[in-house]
């Protein structure tokens, strides 16, 4: 299920402060910040995880996971990043150590063929299209654009974890270069660099798929958008 | 790097002059400097295929931005709020994901030492779960040496003829008292209550009227000379055990005994009263004439005495003076399986028509066993009706006069 949200870039002022506060109160015991904190979050914190594994049910999951490191954690919580990134780090580390455990998992089984998401971990779960909510409206829901979008995350299904990684925090959480390095604990240019391989190697993935299945979901340029539009 | 075009799968190849990388991802990201602006156009005007190429990156980015707009399943907080509230209460502290590949640079993790890491680690290997399954097993393999030990010197305990060679005349005791083996179940009786007169009868078996005179306190009469309903489990196994059943109303008693002996089967099916057969008879015939104190006191027998013999006992303040001679009426075999049950529901049957039940020590076993093939150890291999043998025990129905 999904709804149309306003595009919301990490870390507003406005609510930096409303989470600063939120976070000093549950330093202090406040249970009903805690609450309030995890709900402010919660759509952010799960449209990371739900992209990085692509599965509802894991999101959801992992998502639980990171609320509890998350609180755990709030009295090492130093304010030198926000809270906004701050939990996304965790966040992020979850859905990163829930790759490595997939992973060595399916190494040691010997069934254990697959893609993220194909049935792992005991629960019946979807490929990377189940979680591509096609169907549910977007922004443009032209055909041509939920294929776009259905051959994009399935074509990150197929980047590395540190490629989606950070293409799931500039595109999907929208955030700065410098929050994606704190969050990745990378360098800026490290960022960059890493940033446009892994644009390329989405291409690639999406252009390979586009030629599995005969899609003709995209146009020719000038019939998108031909300008490319700069600054 | 520069991109242009290719034309087989639209991506630029390096080939050409162009644009760098980072000037692509400015591109791409919509954050070229003005000043660069006019450059990076003509650029890619000059080379359509990285032209379209970076349009495609874009229209990824788009797409994938799009995807964002996600909303949290309902009850994911109140799930993570319940688990948090129940991981406090059970002291769980899920250390922060800080030892990925991404340092939480601002986090300060849960410290915990390098040896308790490496015993956690330890804890949680495949090693370690062959250790907990190995000991695992050794502890059964334990438990079941311990048994099967205890379970042999029972079995030993049970078929050896336990070195009792003073038979002093025990009384019935309270079941409270509980000491099964047989060696602890005789105790001497001091030498300062034992009487002239019971010397005689242990030393001749002496038949006849004996007078025992003693003046015993109350509390004192049989403390430690009695034995127990578990004593008496022991004897029956080692085939020492006899019943003295005594009567004040030999006739009522008697044909309450021969209406049990009438029945095949007792209600707990674990004993069965029979004629004795010839073997238990002379056993029996040498119990003829021993005197029998009373554990109950005369005060208990006094109503069953007076119809037929009439006779008083002699009190003292809380004194008791008691002369008692019995005289068989009639024997009987019991057999069983030697189980407290058993040995508790024939006392009660007998007790209904009886004053009193007295469990006595034979001198020797009734039927004498030889040890038997050490194969036999092996209880589980033998027929069910090994498990439990049964055993027989005389029973004495005399009459006080």
């Amino acid at each position: 299920m999904t709804h149309e949200q306003s595009p919301q870039a990490e870390d507003q002022p406005l609510d930096r402060q409303d989470d600063l506060a939120l976070v000093k109160a549950i330093q202090n015991g406040d249970r009903d910040a805690t609450s309030e904190l995890l709900q402010r979050h919660q759509d952010r914190l799960y449209g990371v995880c739900l992209r990085m594994v692509n599965d509802r049910e894991w999101a959801a999951d992992l998502t639980q996971d990171a609320m509890v490191k998350i609180i755990q954690g709030i009295d090492s919580f130093d304010g030198r990043a926000s809270p906004s990134t701050w939990m996304i780090r965790i966040t992020m580390n979850v859905c990163l150590s829930w790759h490595r455990s997939q992973k060595l998992r399916r190494h040691i089984s010997l069934g254990g063929g697959g893609g993220i998401g194909e049935g792992s971990g005991g629960k019946k779960r979807g490929g990377w299209e189940a979680g591509l909510q096609i169907g549910e409206p977007g922004p443009s829901s032209g055909v041509q654009d939920k294929e776009r979008r259905r051959l994009v995350v399935v074509g990150l299904g197929q980047v590395s974890d540190d490629q989606r990684a950070i293409l799931v925090l500039r595109d999907v959480r929208s955030m700065e270069y410098e929050q994606i390095a704190d969050v990745l604990g990378i360098a800026v240019g490290t960022v960059k660099s890493r940033l446009f391989r892994a644009r390329a190697a989405l291409r690639s993935a999406v252009e390979a798929l586009m030629k599995e299945n005969g899609s003709t979901a995209e146009a020719e340029p000038g019939q998108t958008d031909g300008s490319t539009q700069s600054g | 790097m520069d991109h242009t075009r290719n034309p087989d799968n639209q991506k630029p190849d390096k080939s050409g002059p162009g644009l760098s990388d980072a000037e692509l991802l400015g591109v791409i990201e919509g954050d070229v400097l003005i000043e660069d602006r006019p450059r990076i156009r003509q650029a890619l005007r000059a080379e359509p295929g990285a032209a379209r190429w970076v349009l495609r990156l874009r229209e990824d980015k788009v797409a994938l931005s799009e995807t964002s707009r996600v909303q949290a399943p309902a009850g994911l907080v109140d799930a993570a709020l319940e688990r948090l509230e129940r991981e406090a209460l059970l002291g769980i502290t899920q250390v922060n994901d800080a030892e990925g590949p991404i340092p939480i640079s601002s986090m300060s993790t849960v410290t915990i030492s390098p040896l308790t890491r490496a015993m956690n680690r330890w804890l949680l290997s495949s090693g370690a779960r062959k250790a907990w399954a190995a000991a695992a097993v050794l502890a059964l393999v334990g438990a079941g040496s311990l048994w099967f030990s205890s379970a042999v010197s029972n079995f030993f305990d049970q078929i050896s003829a336990p070195n009792i060679n003073n038979p002093k005349r025990l009384v019935e005791a309270d079941d409270s008292q509980s000491t099964p083996l047989v060696d602890d179940l005789v105790v001497d009786v001091p030498e300062e209550t034992m009487t002239l007169a019971e010397r005689e009868v242990d030393d001749a078996s002496t038949v006849g009227v004996v007078e025992i005179a003693r003046v015993l306190p109350v509390d004192s009469v049989v403390p430690d000379q009695i034995i127990s309903l578990s004593q008496a489990v022991a004897l029956a196994r080692a085939d020492r055990l006899l019943i003295r059943v005594r009567t004040a109303a030999p006739k009522r008693t008697t044909a309450a005994m021969e209406d049990m002996v009438h029945r095949t089967q007792s209600d707990t099916g674990n004993w069965q009263l029979a004629a004795a057969k010839s073997v238990v008879r002379q056993v029996a015939r040498a119990w003829d004439g021993r005197e029998v104190e009373s554990s109950s006191g005369t005060w208990a027998m006094g109503p069953l005495l007076a119809p037929e013999t009439s006779r008083e006992p002699l009190t003292t303040g809380s004194m008791l003076f008691e002369v008692c001679q019995p005289r068989q009426i009639e024997v009987y075999e019991l057999s069983t399986d030697a189980t407290p049950a058993a040995l508790r529901s024939i006392r009660a049957r007998l007790s209904a028509d009886a004053y009193e039940i007295v469990f006595e020590q034979l001198d020797e076993p009734l039927e004498p066993r030889q040890l038997q093939d050490p194969t036999q150890m092996f209880w589980w291999n033998q027929p069910r009706s090994r498990w439990n043998p049964r055993h027989a025990v005389p029973v004495i129905l005399e009459t006080l006069r």
